[in-house]
């Protein structure tokens, strides 16, 4: 018999305890299934996948210094570079980056920077 | 009527309520904990990504359009115009420009503190005012870029039985330069020039030449107030090292040894000394004399100021020396002719040049150079505005670097560090 402090539990308590326990599984199981809807929601790993993309498509066409409008697939990834001009100054261009997911056509990530129009 | 201490609760109860109790408190605990987790790893990545973007872009934008924000002033740049808010605070260090930008999104504040060095899109290679003579070239003379010459124009000139050996006088296109040279904005030196006189600014924090023997190593940020060691009249600098946001002040002279680091720190006295075997990054601002030695290496950005106050202004750079940055020789008075630059042999100067008086010229120049005249003066003769040797290039890489504007509205801002 479960005992603490030397005192039995009357068969209440039990019952008591045995549905607090029931409870308290129900809500490990609810925060699992939150949990994990909330993983899959955010796609971190895919996110991760397209930040990185983006990132090096950005190093590469600023040293190339080639930022022309254009689409770029990446495994799962499509990045979409846009460009369009400035309204402060003429001789630059807003580009903007957006990775998104070839099969659902999901944004994940965008980047958006000024840059110098090449001549 | 309900008496409470007549509906006692078992022990039981008790432990069971504590349980659940601590039970749930974890489960909270729990999610603000994954709530938390989740706001640092995706949201504030995102928000620091877009933070940094839009300060990239501000400085893209800056660099192209420098007026955008003048110096002195503190500005709110919307940049995509969709409240992309970046603050821009502009300011004089120097020659150079110390842009403080900052971008904010709730808690999360990035800042950027950097120096940037102008640049002129029609800068000539020799700017030579017209003072009714000739440009005369000897030996193996190269001009590259354009030219402001006197109506005279150019020629091969001959000295000590030498001619001109080079390819071409002049590589690039000569236009005719006016009697006196483009003037000196004001504003390129207003905010520092009281700083002969020993006005401070109000935010400057001042202290004496004590400071340097307690601490002879001194870092301060640009993001704290400017450091000035007002050193008395005159100070000999030995074994220090001074970086950043500091200014040394004396009335008479300042010496600097080449046992001494200086980064990125200003001078200002009546008369500078480096002494041989300088290596460093500065600027020299001075009332009558910059003397730089021997083998000296002032690297970029480095700048020699010095505007004389009804007297002479002179700048000695010694052989196999080097200055990156600029020099600028000028006088408040309109007697500029005696102002000179001399150049030791071997001796080579980076960014623009502007000297309202006279050059003796040795070594070479990358950049741009703005003059009255030139001199060689031999143990024969006199020459004026003579050039033997000469190396003027205005279209290499180093010249593209940037340095000071003379009319103080540059076309262009170059991005010199990122400061601390």
């Amino acid at each position: 018999m479960f005992v603490i402090k030397g005192k039995s539990l009357t068969g209440g308590t039990i019952v008591e305890v045995v549905t607090g326990m029931f409870l308290i599984s129900l809500g490990m199981a609810l925060s699992i299934v939150v949990f994990s809807k909330t993983m899959d929601n955010s796609n971190l790993y895919v996110r991760h996948q397209a930040v990185n993309a983006v990132n090096e498509l950005i190093v590469q066409q600023t040293k190339m210094m080639d930022f022309k409008p254009g689409e770029t697939d990446t495994g799962d990834i499509r990045i979409t570079c846009l460009s369009a001009p400035f309204a402060g100054n003429d001789s630059l261009q807003i580009v903007t980056w957006t990775a998104s997911l070839i099969s659902t056509g999901k944004q994940l990530y965008t980047r958006k920077l000024i840059k110098k129009v090449v001549e | 009527m309900i008496r409470p201490l007549k509906h006692k609760l078992n022990g039981g109860a008790l432990y069971y309520a504590i349980v659940v109790i601590l039970l749930l408190s974890l489960f909270s605990s729990g999610f603000i904990l994954l709530n938390r987790i989740w706001f640092h790893e995706n949201v504030l990545f995102l928000k620091n990504t877009e933070l940094n973007d839009n300060l990239d872009s501000a400085s893209e934008w800056l660099k192209i359009q420098p007026g955008l924000v003048a110096s002195g002033e503190i500005k709110e740049l919307d940049i995509f115009g969709d409240s992309s808010i970046v603050t821009i605070e502009a300011k004089k260090w120097g020659l150079l420009r110390l842009i403080k930008s900052s971008a904010r999104w709730r808690s999360l504040n990035i800042r950027r503190t950097a120096l940037y060095s102008c640049l002129n899109n029609n800068r000539p290679a020799l700017y030579l005012a017209d003072n009714n003579r000739f440009l005369s070239l000897v030996g193996k003379c190269v001009i590259t870029g354009d030219c402001n010459l006197p109506v005279l124009g150019i020629r091969e000139g001959e000295m000590d039985g030498g001619t001109f050996t080079g390819k071409k006088m002049i590589d690039g296109k000569i236009s005719q330069s006016k009697n006196l040279l483009p003037e000196l904005s004001p504003g390129l030196f207003k905010p520092f020039s009281g700083y002969w006189d020993k006005s401070f600014s109000a935010t400057d924090s001042i202290v004496s030449i004590t400071d340097l023997t307690r601490n002879p190593v001194s870092l301060v940020s640009f993001n704290s107030n400017t450091k000035v060691i007002d050193c008395g009249k005159n100070v000999c600098l030995q074994n220090i090292s001074l970086s950043g946001n500091i200014i040394i002040v004396a009335t008479d002279t300042i010496t600097i040894t080449s046992s001494v680091h200086l980064q990125d720190i200003l001078v200002f006295a009546n008369t500078i000394i480096v002494a041989n075997e300088v290596h460093g990054v500065f600027q020299l601002f001075a009332r009558h004399n910059i003397s730089i030695g021997e083998n000296c290496i002032l690297r970029y950005p480095s700048f020699a100021f010095c505007r004389a106050k009804q007297t002479v202004a002179k700048i000695t750079i010694g052989k196999n020396s080097i200055v990156s940055g600029g020099i600028l020789i000028d006088s408040d008075s309109e007697h500029t002719g005696s102002n000179r630059l001399e150049m030791g042999e071997g001796s080579k100067l980076t960014g623009t040049v502007y000297v309202n008086g006279e050059v003796g010229f040795a070594g070479q120049i990358n950049g741009s150079l703005y003059c009255n005249k030139f001199y060689i003066d031999t143990p024969r003769a006199y020459y004026e505005n003579f050039l033997k040797d000469a190396v003027i290039d205005s279209k290499s890489t180093p010249a593209m670097f940037g340095s000071f504007a003379i009319n103080d509205s540059p076309d262009k801002l170059k991005p010199v560090k990122l400061c601390l």
